[in-house]
C-alpha cells in the first residue's frame, strides 16, 4: 500500500467516523441509531478481500472505540472478523455483481450486531444483552444495506486494487 | 420562560434543591450535556467531575430516585437502565460554562438490592416504590433512595415462579439535571 493509498483509506476513516458522529448518532428511529463504521470492514471485504477486510475491520474499528463507552477494542475484534469473514465468502461469489454489496452488508451487520453484543456481554457488560437487539440489529442492517452501494464506491477509491486472478467475475475477458 | 422545556428543566433544578432521600449527603448538581453514543450502553454526560469533587462508583440521583453511579471522573457517562433508553429523547445539550468534566456509570436494577419480603412484611405489589437496600457485600448507594416502582408482581407457589417488573423512579425521558452524592461504600 503506497502512502497515497493510506492517506486515501484514513480520510475515508476518518469522514464515516464523522458522520457518524456528527449526523448519524441523531438520526434515532424508536430510540436506536444506525451505525455505519460496521459498513468499512464488510465492503473491504468485498473490494480488498479478507486481509484488506480484516485489517479495516481492525483500523475502524479501534477508531469508532474512541468514542464508544463500551470496552475498547470490541468493534475492532469484531470487525476484524466480519472484514475477514466477508472477504472469505465473496471470494467465490461475482464480486461484480450489484446484488453482493446490500446481501453482504445485511447479513454482515446483522452478524456484526448480534456477536458485538454477545462479547460484550462475555467481557462484562451483561446489558448489551438486554437492549432491544432485534430493534437495534433490523436498525443496523437495513440501513447499511441501503448505503452499501455508496460506501462500496469510497472504500474502492482508497483500496488499492486487489488481485482477483481466479475471482469469479461477470466481466468478460478474451 | 416561555419553552416547556426550560419549565421543565427549572422543575428539575428546584427538585435538586430538595431530595428527601438524601438526608445529610453533599451533592453536587450537575447538568447532562449528552447521550451516549452506543446502542448497547445507555450513557449520559454530565457537566461535573474530579474537580468538583466527584469519585468513581459515586451514585447519582434525579428528582426520582437513583439514576446511574459514576464509573470515570474526567468524563460524565451514565448507564441508563435498557428499558428506559427508548424513552429518552435526544436534545442537544446546553453546553455549560464548565465543558465535560468527569465520567459517571449506571448499575442496573439486576444489582439493586430488591429482597423477596419476609413474613410481617410488605408485599411487593403495584406501584409500590423499591428502595436499595445495603447489600451483604458491595455498597452501591446509600440505604433509602429509591430506585424503582414495582409495575407487575406476580406471586406462586414457590420462589422459583414468583416474578416482579420493575421500573426505575426517576425521570430519565426528560432527564436535564441530577446530583451526584459525595458519597463511597465506606461512608
Amino acid at each position: 500500500m503506497t502512502p497515497r493509498d493510506a492517506t486515501r483509506v484514513v480520510l475515508v476513516v476518518l469522514g464515516f467516523v464523522a458522520v457518524q458522529q456528527i449526523l448519524v448518532v441523531d438520526a434515532r428511529i424508536g430510540s436506536v441509531h444506525p451505525d455505519i463504521m460496521i459498513l468499512l470492514p464488510i465492503v473491504a471485504g468485498i473490494v480488498g478481500g479478507p486481509a484488506r477486510g480484516a485489517t479495516m475491520g481492525f483500523g475502524s474499528g479501534l477508531v469508532a472505540d474512541l468514542f464508544l463507552p463500551t470496552p475498547f477494542g470490541l468493534s475492532a475484534l469484531v470487525g476484524t472478523v466480519i472484514g475477514f469473514g466477508v472477504g472469505v465468502v465473496t471470494l467465490a461469489l461475482d464480486r461484480s455483481a450489484l446484488w453482493l454489496p446490500p446481501v453482504a452488508a445485511l447479513a454482515g451487520s446483522a452478524l456484526y450486531v448480534g456477536s458485538y453484543a454477545v462479547l460484550g456481554s462475555v467481557l462484562g457488560q451483561p446489558q448489551m444483552l438486554h437492549v432491544d437487539l432485534l430493534r437495534i440489529l433490523v436498525m443496523v442492517s437495513v440501513t447499511n444495506a441501503v448505503l452499501a452501494i455508496p460506501a462500496l464506491r469510497l472504500v474502492n477509491w482508497a483500496l488499492p486494487a486487489a488481485s482477483v486472478e481466479g475471482v469469479p467475475n461477470s466481466a468478460v475477458s478474451w | 420562560l416561555s419553552d416547556q422545556d426550560d419549565v421543565q428543566s427549572l422543575q428539575q433544578l428546584s427538585a435538586l434543591l430538595n431530595l428527601p432521600f438524601v438526608g445529610n449527603l453533599q451533592t453536587v448538581p450537575a447538568e447532562v450535556i449528552d447521550y451516549g453514543t452506543s446502542d448497547f450502553a445507555a450513557t449520559i454526560d454530565i457537566s461535573v467531575g474530579r474537580n468538583q469533587g466527584v469519585q468513581l462508583n459515586m451514585p447519582v440521583v434525579a428528582a426520582g430516585g437513583l439514576v446511574g453511579q459514576v464509573v470515570q471522573a474526567n468524563h460524565s457517562t451514565l448507564h441508563r437502565p435498557p428499558d428506559h433508553r427508548r424513552a429518552v429523547r435526544r436534545r442537544r445539550p446546553l453546553r455549560a460554562a464548565t465543558g465535560i468534566a468527569g465520567r459517571v456509570a449506571r448499575t442496573g436494577l439486576g444489582q439493586a438490592a430488591v429482597g423477596r419480603p419476609g413474613a410481617g412484611q410488605h408485599p411487593l405489589t403495584p406501584r409500590r416504590r423499591v428502595r436499595h437496600q445495603r447489600p451483604a457485600g458491595r455498597h452501591l448507594s446509600p440505604a433509602g433512595i429509591p430506585v424503582a416502582q414495582v409495575m407487575v408482581a406476580k406471586n406462586g407457589l414457590t420462589t422459583s415462579q414468583e416474578s416482579v417488573t420493575l421500573q426505575p423512579v426517576a425521570d430519565l425521558t426528560h432527564l436535564r439535571y441530577v446530583a451526584v452524592l459525595l458519597w463511597g461504600p465506606s461512608s
